[in-house]
């Protein structure tokens, strides 16, 4: 009885245990793989942001210092590009916090440009929180775990131009980079879990007809496909396999004989919302996360084929 | 000692001490997107600081709870002291831009902006002041479309890309005060 006790309270702690603490030298392989994938997502992302940085982000555009100060919704929010008139230095910080998500890319002095990322990144959002979306607060997430995660032992200039273990690169896995992995693999369950649940509040998503309205949102539409009105039992699937994916993908993803078919369907869903709803950037973002679920092995074979 | 060794030793304290921040920042990872909870209400001022401070406070709901969320524009007509009326409408109803993220972020502050007079008053308003200095006063109109529905795009009435309706309200008049002091 004792005996039984002692599992029953122990295996909890083990399992704890293992998911945080034990670190995996090859999954590093696909925390590799996803900075890259992400990074260059996101570099894309804000070079497309550089003809609005007057507009958004500076005193002469549609956000004044003065006022957002007197805003709570940013009065929380502090930022360095409050208050900067200069217009030029404004560019110059932008381009370099393109130069930074270009160095992550590659991965150049990777262990110091995560967290130069992280913060320039949180400043512009702050700057001017109104022009924010959905590709934008993911991402935050994923710059700050970046931090924490040894992303440059492979597929990085890091590895090449530098000595193994030194103090600007490190080959191995550690318990912290570890942790950090397994906080970016919870992000994404919980991203889908909360739209999953969500969704369930909408009698649209219940009734099936959440995809046509989806097709129909007039500044989304890409291309006429009216012909859709004439299967609408498609569409109804549709929807309904969208939430049921979304509500149980925390849950299958951690199954090794569903990861794969799981994943598969999330970059057909991705494809679909990028390339129909015109949105590309948040399907390569959400796609590049995928990468973290990924063994050493599978990165491995993929790369040779 | 380095944060490494520490690491390397795992030992007990470290991990139970570990494992504690971990529950906390978990506890705001889950706690946030559901803000109205008793929970969240209850112990916001614990986690709240940390989630805002690293930019973390966001909820999630993509398309959700409903999907139809018509565009919303603001239209503009702006006086002009010694010259015909400007008109306008932000964003532009089809998006301009190569990169569609530029109006999606349009589109995300039309919606902030029409939410508040002080937000026209101090953001729109200013903006169009400094952009057309020669303005007097604006009026400013809310407006959103709905599009076909599936029966009358089944029946052959309407396209899925036709407008039917539009929702006009009235923002109000707002004046380039300094302009005209000036």
């Amino acid at each position: 009885m004792s005996d039984w006790l002692k599992k029953f309270f122990l295996s909890p702690i083990h399992a704890w245990d293992a998911f945080w603490f034990e670190p995996n030298d090859e999954k590093l392989r696909s925390v590799a793989i996803f900075r890259i994938l992400f990074c260059a997502t996101m570099l894309f992302f804000y070079i497309s942001r550089v003809p609005d940085i007057s507009f958004f982000y500076s005193e002469q555009g549609l956000l004044p210092s003065s006022y957002a100060q007197t805003v709570d919704y940013f009065r929380y929010h502090p930022s360095i590009f409050f208050g900067m008139k200069s217009l030029t230095s404004l560019y110059i910080f932008h381009g370099i916090f393109l130069s930074l998500l270009l160095m992550l890319s590659v991965g150049l002095l990777t262990r110091f440009v995560a967290p130069l990322t992280f913060f320039f990144h949180l400043m512009f959002l702050n700057r001017n929180m109104t022009v924010m979306f959905g590709v934008d607060m993911i991402s935050t997430f994923f710059f700050l775990y970046l931090i924490f995660s040894n992303s440059g032992a492979y597929y990085s200039l890091d590895k090449k131009l530098f000595c193994k273990n030194s103090w600007l690169y490190r080959s191995s896995a550690s318990t912290i980079n570890h942790i950090a992995l397994r906080l970016m693999q919870i992000q994404l369950c919980v991203i889908y879990a909360f739209s999953g649940l969500e969704k369930l509040k909408g009698t649209r998503w219940w009734d099936g007809s959440a995809i046509w309205d989806v097709l129909t949102m007039g500044d989304m539409q890409r291309w006429d496909m009216s012909f859709v009105a004439h299967v609408p039992v498609l569409l109804a699937m549709n929807a309904y396999a969208v939430l049921f994916w979304e509500i149980y993908f925390p849950f299958l993803v951690w199954k090794k004989e569903l990861r794969n078919y799981i994943l598969l369907i999330g970059v057909f869903l991705h494809l679909g919302i990028g390339i129909f709803m015109n949105l590309p950037s948040f399907a390569a973002l959400m796609i590049s996360i995928y990468a973290l679920f990924l063994s050493g092995e599978e990165i491995k074979r993929s790369i040779r084929w | 000692m380095t944060y490494n060794f520490l690491m390397e030793k795992k030992s007990v304290v470290w991990k139970i001490l570990i494992s504690l921040f971990l529950l906390f920042h978990l506890f705001g990872v889950f706690l946030t997107p559901n803000p109205r909870s008793f929970l969240a209400n209850a112990v916001s001022p614990i986690y709240r600081p940390y989630m805002n401070f690293l930019g973390l406070q966001h909820t999630w709901g993509f398309f959700a709870p409903e999907p139809l969320s018509p565009p919303l524009y603001i239209d503009y007509v702006l006086d002009q002291k010694n010259a015909p009326a400007i008109t306008g409408r932000f964003p532009s109803e089809k998006s301009p831009f190569f990169f569609r993220d530029r109006q999606n972020r349009r589109m995300s502050l039309a919606k902030f902006l029409a939410s508040s007079e002080d937000h026209l008053r101090n953001m729109f308003m200013n903006h169009l002041c400094n952009q057309y200095p020669e303005t007097t006063q604006a009026r400013l109109w809310r407006v959103t479309i709905t599009q076909a529905s599936l029966e009358m795009v089944r029946s052959g009435k309407k396209k899925i890309t036709d407008p039917v309706d539009s929702k006009i309200e009235i923002l109000g008049t707002f004046y380039c005060l300094e302009k005209n002091n000036e």
